[in-house]
């Protein structure tokens, strides 16, 4: 290890740990994980980044410890430590949401504790911290949050719109809309439509990205 | 070290465990009072939607402190009433209290909450009576408070809440239009039967009628839920509504007495001609 030459901290491959996500390996279009949450918390934008947030901090955190941890983790019971240290974050996650953010963690209801069972975090756990070091890993999870919360955010973006005709909370459909027979769509509102949106996203995403698609 | 051996497993175990409790106890301990803080404004919150205040919420920076401040304004006495319809002043702290546990309060029906408040309506001071009520909906508890008038029948303002109703159909009863439709409807009939507000199917049903609001389309358990809630919660309030009552008569001299006889009269005389339509039809 000391023999090593000291990687500067933004190198290609630490960029590519944090972006990668973002696009070309999304956690939700690409991997097709967190679905569930993704379609739960979509149908207002406020709710959908205070998820994001909270699923950024939680993966990124997660996977720090879990770095740190890795050399002493015995990998017999190596799940259950991963599960630990994910509970622990969630319910602090959970905690200071209730403290601070009350409305909206009434919101999100059970799914901020269901980020335990998020896939992408165990995945990025076991497929990454396990085997790298702190800082890139610190680095994918952050990554692989906001990948996860940026699909949230979008889907979110269009549920809110066409769904309750407001952006963030704010009126954006002009009253005369309604005033001439336009009508929000209530089944945006339910999960059924999040799914078709994200099924969008990732017929877009794939026709873009045509080494992704399958034969 | 032998990383694999069962002693080192055990031990590392133990101490992950420990380390993580410590963490997650301090947390809670520290975030706690935070927490309570945001529940109580929450209900008086609540409270005071129903008597059409508290509602620059949204947009003040210290949500608990301007919840307070009004709740302390508008919010005169609060007291407890059994099921006889005799009240026990009580601290409005300790009145606060007994609605983290509503589902106990009226099985026993021995201490129930009532809220008074006090608004100005144009020069001349207002007394309106705000109750708690709690049932079942669809998928999980419905909650909500109802304000009455002096009469302690035409409905001032209600508000409800639920914890997991579906999104779009039953969870429509903590939105404005639903709760809008409550203003001004009445739980006695004009001989002075305790009827509660019924949840009927169409908005023909309902228009016009003061015993009745719209119920939810596509929500129907919920809309169930939410008339049996309101048919028990008030209707152990009720020996207590019929004491208000018989004092309000018995003190003809009070301007407030007076505009609230003349607002009763003209409901009946509403209602009258809503029966009439009805019998028409």
């Amino acid at each position: 290890m000391s023999t090593q030459e000291k990687e500067p901290l933004f190198s290609a491959k630490n960029m590519s740990a944090l972006l990668g996500p973002l696009g070309r390996n999304n956690p939700i279009l690409v991997q097709v994980l967190g679905i569930c949450s993704a379609l739960a918390v979509t149908a207002k934008m406020k709710p959908a980044f205070v998820m994001a947030l909270s699923v950024t901090v939680v993966t990124a955190f997660s996977n720090l410890i879990i770095s740190l941890l890795r050399k002493g983790i015995p990998s017999r019971i190596r799940i259950i430590v991963q599960l630990v240290v994910v509970a622990a974050l969630v319910i602090l996650v959970d905690q200071v949401l209730k403290a601070f953010v009350y409305d909206i963690s009434k919101q999100l209801s059970v799914f901020v504790g269901l980020i335990i069972t998020n896939c992408i975090i165990m995945g990025r756990l076991e497929a990454f911290a396990m085997g790298n070091k702190p800082w890139p890993s610190f680095l994918d999870g952050i990554g692989n949050g906001l990948g996860y919360g940026l699909i949230l955010i979008i889907v979110a973006f269009f549920r809110e719109l066409l769904g309750s005709g407001t952006i963030w909370g704010y009126q954006v459909v002009p009253q005369w809309c309604y005033e001439h027979g336009y009508v929000n769509n209530g089944l945006m509102i339910l999960p059924p439509m999040a799914l078709i949106t994200v099924g969008v996203i990732i017929w877009i995403h794939r026709s873009r990205n045509k080494d992704l698609q399958e034969k | 070290m032998n990383k694999q051996s069962n002693t080192y497993i055990v031990t590392y175990a133990t101490i992950l465990v420990v380390v993580v409790a410590a963490v997650l106890s301090f947390a809670a301990i520290k975030l706690q009072p935070m927490q309570q803080a945001n529940v109580k404004t929450e209900k008086m919150g609540a409270i005071l939607s129903t008597i059409g205040e508290g509602t620059q919420a949204g947009m003040v920076s210290d949500k608990n402190k301007y919840i307070e401040e009004e709740f302390g304004k508008f919010i005169t006495k609060a007291f407890f009433v059994d099921s006889t319809g005799t009240a026990t002043d009580a601290p409005t702290e300790q009145v606060l209290a007994s609605l983290n546990n509503l589902p106990a309060v009226f099985a026993a029906r021995s201490a129930m909450p009532v809220f008074v408040a006090t608004v100005s309506n144009g020069g001349a001071q207002k007394t309106l009576y705000v109750v708690p009520m709690t049932g079942k909906g669809l998928w999980g508890p419905v909650w909500g408070y109802i304000a009455l008038n002096e009469d302690c029948n035409t409905v001032m303002g209600a508000v409800f809440d639920h914890k997991s109703e579906t999104p779009g159909l039953g969870a429509e009863i903590s939105t404005k239009p639903f709760q809008d439709q409550f203003i001004d409807k009445q739980i006695f009939n004009k001989d002075g039967l305790f009827v509660s507000i019924d949840l009927t199917k169409g908005k023909g049903s309902s228009a016009g009628n003061p015993y009745a609001v719209d119920a939810i389309s596509g929500g129907t358990l919920t809309s169930n839920g939410v008339k049996a809630m309101i048919f028990n919660c008030l209707g152990d309030y009720v020996p207590f509504f019929e004491k208000v009552q018989s004092q309000v008569t018995a003190v003809p001299a009070a301007p407030a007495a007076d505009s609230t006889a003349t607002a009763v009269a003209d409901s009946v005389a509403a209602a009258t001609t809503q029966i009439t339509e009805g019998g028409a039809k």
